[in-house]
């Protein structure tokens, strides 16, 4: 153990932990402009075409898939009749998503909100690589006006912001991840407080909100928006589904059901915001 | 030489093709493995621990690209486990092929125990939290299904031209 071998061995082991520490070190401090950013930009561009290539033809196999695993008992019928019904599925479910896509879009082609705010839609193309982190990736990015912070939304109201952006990708940090918190507003009582992101349930948590605060099961919920902050004011974000009052807590447990679920979303828009004159 | 490394650089690039375009699509109980850990695994076992060290930290960089948490935190937790995994394995018997699915399992949990510990350590406090004992486990079982197609996939692409002799670290 104490030959040129092990000596090798020791160095290879201290060269890799020097080098992973001062990547870290220039990543956390340069962030997406950094040279950390700069080499993810790079890779997440080179990667791109065959991410797309691979998502159209996974496209067919998945609905082919939900067709399999939704026919049901055909163990009567032959094999010529089950390729036949699980094919005619297969186009079903390739129908409706197609009016699901339609609906999408229609959806963010009339937003009820930020009516004037210019944005890019873009489609969710993929889910997170990792497992600790709630992430889903969009198919535009730089050279499309997207630029990191900016709010992504459904017709269905806020989603979350953009986390990373190169040139032709982008990654959104949805609002049920762990690192995400957002301030909103109760429309109905004015209240306000924060929903932290709890990627463990579909229900999120409100917190920092006034004790004496009104809310109740039912009340909407709306960015504040601030000026400093990634958000513009009264974006649907969720509603409240349940306030609790645990005996001996000082403030209330209030859980909010999102509107927006980036797992049955396909089509998003990016709002860029803040409006640069 | 040139033909070994360009061998594991082709694998390299099929692993993040996978792992970024292909497994995101086949999350099982909202998990991924981590392709490139089990492939530096096999390697550390088989040819041992610098190799697949060296593996392990190029690898775990290549993720780190796709991900949210600093540059070089999976490298880091890749190469450190590989290395582990090749020094352990060198005191001991080579195992069976019925035991590479146990091995990747194991090593997956450790990768994710260290994985979230440093993370923790350079400010990603959101990893440390229980989710996470629920993930690393999850993750771990299926690195070590994975295993049964990495493990012959990564020593097959590591495979020097002359075979590597008995008990020799093989390169």
């Amino acid at each position: 153990m104490t030959g040129p071998g092990s000596h090798r061995r020791r160095n290879i082991l201290i060269l890799l932990i020097l080098t992973s520490i001062t990547l870290i070190t220039l990543d956390t401090r340069g962030g997406n402009s950094g040279i950390g950013g700069r080499i993810r930009n790079t890779a997440r561009d080179a990667f791109a075409p065959i991410q797309d290539g691979i998502d159209s033809a996974l496209h067919p196999i998945e609905n082919w898939w939900d067709g399999v695993t939704r026919s049901g008992d055909i163990k009567d019928e032959n094999q010529r009749l089950r390729r036949e019904l699980q094919q005619a599925r297969g186009a079903a479910t390739a129908g409706r998503n197609a009016r699901r896509q339609i609906e999408e879009l229609s959806k963010l082609a009339s937003l009820p909100f930020a009516p004037t705010m210019p944005g890019v839609d873009a489609q969710i193309i993929l889910g997170s690589p990792g497992n600790f982190e709630s992430t889903v990736g969009l198919n535009k990015g730089s050279g499309q006006g997207l630029a990191p912070d900016m709010p992504v939304v459904s017709g269905e109201g806020l989603l979350g912001r953009l986390a990373r952006v190169s040139r032709r990708r982008s990654t959104v940090l949805l609002l049920t991840d762990k690192d995400s918190a957002v301030g909103v507003r109760d429309v109905r009582t004015g209240d306000r407080g924060v929903l932290n992101g709890n990627p463990d349930s579909a229900l999120q948590r409100l917190d920092s909100i006034d004790v004496k605060a009104l809310v109740k099961a039912g009340d909407e919920l709306v960015t504040v928006g601030s000026a400093e902050g990634p958000y513009p004011p009264d974006i649907p974000v969720g509603r409240i589904v349940a306030v609790e009052h645990p005996p001996g807590a000082l403030a209330a447990r209030i859980t909010v059901r999102l509107y927006a679920d980036a797992n049955h979303t396909e089509y998003v828009r990016v709002l860029q915001y803040p409006v640069t004159p | 030489m040139m033909l070994r490394f360009g061998r594991l650089a082709l694998m390299l690039v099929l692993l993040v093709v996978l792992q970024t375009a292909v497994f995101p699509h086949v999350r099982v109980a909202d998990v991924v493995p981590d392709l490139g850990l089990v492939a530096a695994v096999a390697i550390a076992v088989r040819y041992g621990p610098e190799l697949g060290a060296i593996f392990g930290f190029v690898a775990g960089l290549a993720s780190d690209v796709f991900l949210q948490t600093p540059l070089g935190l999976s490298a880091l937790a890749f190469g450190l486990t590989a290395y582990f995994v090749g020094m352990l394995q060198q005191s001991l018997a080579r195992p069976a092929w019925w035991m590479n699915p146990l091995v990747a399992t194991t090593a997956g949990i450790v990768a994710g125990a260290l994985y979230v510990g440093l993370g923790a350590l350079v400010g990603q406090q959101q990893l440390f939290v229980l989710r996470s004992v629920r993930i690393i486990l999850l993750a771990g079982v299926y690195d070590g299904v994975v295993a049964l197609v990495i493990f012959p996939l990564a020593i097959a692409a590591a495979r020097p031209r002359v075979p590597a002799t008995i008990g020799g670290a093989g390169y």
